[in-house]
């Protein structure tokens, strides 16, 4: 069956780099470009892996997590933060939530996140 | 009562001193007087009546000059000491050490928590509306009264408007005259904090603002190099390849510049330990190391005295950058052929390791400014142009977070090693 992955980011640097490295019918990719839409999207469509950036318009990715971990779906849904910030403060914040990966975006390769994800789909 | 053994002192030497005057002043009447005055019998009783007055005089001058000078010095210190209780630009609190009352306030204190100087003296800390958590302080107290001794660098207070500081609270208890005091002294720190925070939040944005773009241009030279949008000839890839390696440099700068500015904030590095295998990590450095300069030739052994596999709880981010800026240190400063050395030994209840190299060495008039940031050394500089001179200072800042030590070893012309410690119990 195809996985779906949510990318809630407002840059749109990481839905195209990314979907360029998934077959389409290995992974369907919804992607929205705030955080409030993020959890909007997220609580409807129940995706398989969340990508949630932190700095975005309506809903900071922090907010969004709270949110979702509120939720009786979303306090298990596997997420993965990935950022450019790397303000201790706000790292310790998301961490609290638990059953994530804390990525920063520029410390990583591209390759490197779709493996990851790749891993965390359980896709080959 | 407690007895003050400096104050003590400083009244034996008044007395002391009064009583030699007292005992030159009559051993000299006694021996010369008689000779000088007692020319004619008769006159025994007037003389010796004079010799009386005059005695008394003389002593009662000395006693006068005496005490008239030790108690102007103590009204000048004293007075001194007030002016100074007065204008301080820090609170300034004393509290009688038996009984915990309060016995005296500055003004500035209490301009800084909006109190009337009665609502302070003869209340104790806690009765006080500033200081609200009464079991606290109560608490706090105690030890103060055991310790002799009590410091808070950042203690949240509430003056009587309503507004919260932040303050440092220092508290020492000395004796006056006999009694024991304490003395608190309340410095506001709540403007250095805001600018903190501020300072903190500017790095944070300017640091996201300038990450973003850098990671498209990784991300897409990244897919451009694999040609996963189409095929490109050698020469594009090479110089899309470029473009990456460029990218890469300036993101380190970013990524060294946002810890330097942790360091600097005293939050030390966020260090996260988990378990993990150390020799594990080492090999991947090494890999990683010789990818990242195909250009020159390397070779880099690991001489590892300790277990095949080395676990314990270490930040594996923090502690590859170590090892990687330790690394293309000692790439850098062998020239195109580097021999590297990185040795591990496990000693009791921590593990030593060291990257050698047989390069250019520090010159030895600067080996003392090698951990300071954006220190870069002479003989380097002429040689290669990259690197800000903030790795060393970095690396110290990593292993002293862990709780471990960083030191080396350097011969100009013969190489330098580094060495470092790591606990292997947290």
């Amino acid at each position: 069956m195809k996985k779906v992955l949510l990318i809630v980011d407002d840059e749109e640097i990481v839905y195209k780099a990314l979907s360029v490295q998934f077959e389409k019918n290995e992974v369907e990719i919804l992607t929205v470009q705030n955080g409030e839409d993020g959890l909007k999207v997220a609580l409807e469509h129940h995706p398989d892996l969340i990508l949630l950036d932190i700095i975005m318009p309506k809903m900071d990715g922090i907010t969004v997590l709270n949110k979702l971990r509120a939720d009786n779906w979303g306090k298990s849904a596997k997420v993965i933060v990935l950022s450019n910030i790397s303000d201790t403060d706000k790292v310790k914040e998301v961490k609290e939530q638990g059953n994530y990966e804390y990525l920063i975006k520029a410390d990583w390769n591209v390759i490197d996140v779709a493996q990851k994800i790749r891993n965390i789909l359980g896709l080959e | 009562m407690r007895k003050n053994p400096a104050k003590n002192k400083y009244y034996n030497n008044v007395a002391l001193r009064t009583a030699v005057i007292y005992i030159i002043v009559s051993a000299l009447w006694i021996l010369f007087s008689d000779r000088l005055l007692l020319t004619n019998p008769k006159n025994a009783i007037y003389i010796s009546t004079l010799k009386g007055w005059i005695y008394t005089l003389v002593v009662g001058f000395f006693l006068y000059l005496s005490i008239a000078r030790e108690f102007n010095r103590r009204n000048k210190s004293e007075l001194r000491y007030r002016r100074l209780f007065e204008t301080a630009k820090d609170g300034i609190l004393l509290i009688n050490f038996d009984t915990g009352m309060i016995t005296d306030v500055n003004p500035f204190l209490i301009d800084l928590l909006g109190y009337s100087k009665v609502d302070f003296l003869e209340k104790h800390l806690w009765e006080v509306g500033a200081f609200k958590d009464v079991a606290d302080s109560k608490e706090n107290f105690a030890i103060l009264q055991e310790k002799k001794y009590i410091r808070f660098e950042d203690l949240p207070l509430e003056t009587q408007s309503g507004k919260k500081i932040q303050v440092e609270f220092v508290a020492n208890a000395y004796t006056v005259s006999d009694e024991m005091v304490i003395q608190c002294n309340i410095r506001d720190i709540s403007r250095a904090k805001e600018i903190d925070r501020i300072k903190s939040d500017f790095i944070s944005v300017a640091s996201h603002q300038l990450r973003t773009p850098l990671t498209g241009i990784k991300w897409f030279s990244q897919l451009l190099i694999n040609q996963k949008i189409g095929k490109l000839s050698k020469k594009q890839i090479d110089f899309i390849a470029q473009i990456y390696n460029s990218n890469e440099r300036m993101i380190r700068l970013v990524n060294d510049l946002l810890d330097v500015s942790h360091i600097e904030s005293g939050q030390k590095f966020n260090i996260e330990k988990k378990p993990g295998d150390i020799i594990a990590l080492i090999n991947n450095v090494i890999k990683d190391q010789k990818l990242n300069t195909p250009n020159k030739k390397i070779i880099i052994t690991l001489d590892n005295k300790c277990p095949k596999a080395l676990n314990f709880d270490f930040d594996d981010n923090k502690i590859y950058q170590v090892f990687s800026n330790l690394i293309s240190n000692s790439v850098k400063y062998s020239g195109q052929q580097a021999k590297i050395i990185i040795g591990t030994t496990c000693l009791g209840s921590e593990a030593q390791f060291f990257v050698k190299d047989f390069g250019l060495g520090i010159p030895n008039n600067q080996q003392d400014r090698v951990f300071q940031k954006f220190f870069r050394a002479d003989n380097i500089s002429t040689i290669s142009t990259d690197g800000t001179g903030l790795g060393l200072y970095i690396v110290k800042g990593i292993i002293e977070a862990h709780g471990g030590k960083v030191w080396f070893d350097s011969k100009q012309n013969e190489g330098t090693t580094f060495y470092f410690t790591l606990p292997l119990k947290s």
